[in-house]
C-alpha cells in the first residue's frame, strides 16, 4: 500500500484549483449553487476571513459570472 | 445457440445484483460530507483535461479531502468499501498512464455508475452534489496553508 503522507511530486497553480472549483460548478444549475452558498452562509463568512483573498476574489468573479447575478455574500 | 437465448435476462439479474451491491457499499460514503465529496469529485476524474499535470491535480484534490492519518475512520470506510481515496491517491503518485489498466477502468466504471442515475438511484451524484463540493472545495482550499519546501514538494500544514 503506498504511503498516504501528503507529498506530491509537482505544485499546483492557483489557477488550476479554481478551474477545477469552476468545472464543479459548471456541472450545477446555477439556481442550485445559488441554493447551497446562500444555505452554507456561516462558510461563506469564514471564506470572506480566509487568508487565500486573492483566490477568493477569483472566485467570486467567476461565480458571479457563471451566475450573471451579483452574489452579495462576497462583496 | 440455444444457450444464449436468455442472455438479455441473466444479464439483466446479474446487473441489478451488482447495482445492488455497489449501492450499498455507496450508502456507507453518506455518514460524511467528505466522502460524498470524494464520490461527487470522482465523476468529473476523466473530464479534467488529460494531461498528467491536470490529471495528477485532480487525483490530488480527491485525497485531500480525507484526512491525513490513515487509521482515521473516514479512511477506514474507504478502504471496507470501494477504495476510491487510496486509488486516486496512487494515481496520483504513479500517474494515470503508469496505473495498471483494470484500476484505471475500476475507476470509469465507478464514475459512470455514479452519474447513471437509473443505476445508483438516490446516490446518483446531481447538481446539488457538485455544488456543495465546489463550496467544501473552495473551503478547503482557503483554510489550508501551502508550504513549499526547499526540495518543491508541497506540503500542507494545519
Amino acid at each position: 500500500m503506498p504511503s498516504r503522507s501528503r507529498q506530491w511530486p509537482n505544485g499546483d497553480a492557483e489557477e488550476t484549483q479554481l478551474e477545477y472549483i469552476q468545472l464543479l460548478l459548471s456541472k450545477a444549475a446555477p439556481l442550485q449553487v445559488l441554493a447551497v452558498f446562500l444555505t452554507e452562509s456561516p462558510a461563506c463568512q469564514n471564506l470572506q476571513t480566509a487568508s487565500n483573498n486573492q483566490a477568493l476574489d477569483t472566485f467570486a468573479h467567476q461565480i458571479n459570472k457563471y451566475l450573471e447575478v451579483e452574489v452579495l455574500i462576497f462583496t | 445457440m440455444q444457450a444464449f437465448r436468455d442472455f438479455p435476462v441473466v444479464l439483466k439479474r446479474h446487473t441489478r445484483l451488482f447495482d445492488d451491491y455497489l449501492r450499498t457499499q455507496i450508502a456507507k460514503y453518506t455518514v460524511d460530507d467528505r466522502l460524498v465529496d470524494l464520490l461527487t469529485l470522482l465523476t468529473i476524474f476523466h473530464e479534467v483535461p488529460h494531461t498528467d499535470e491536470r490529471l495528477s491535480y485532480n487525483v490530488r484534490a480527491s485525497a485531500f479531502l480525507l484526512p491525513d492519518d490513515s487509521r482515521h475512520p473516514l479512511w477506514m470506510v474507504d478502504d471496507a468499501g470501494l477504495n476510491i481515496g487510496i486509488l486516486l491517491f496512487e494515481t496520483g503518485q504513479r500517474g494515470l498512464t503508469n496505473m495498471p489498466r483494470e484500476k484505471r477502468r475500476y475507476l470509469q466504471m465507478l464514475s459512470r455508475f455514479l452519474v447513471d442515475k437509473k443505476r445508483s438511484q438516490r446516490f446518483s451524484v446531481d447538481g446539488e452534489n457538485y455544488a456543495w463540493a465546489a463550496l467544501r472545495y473552495l473551503e478547503h482550499i482557503s483554510s489550508a496553508r501551502w508550504v513549499f519546501s526547499s526540495d518543491s514538494l508541497l506540503l500542507r500544514g494545519r
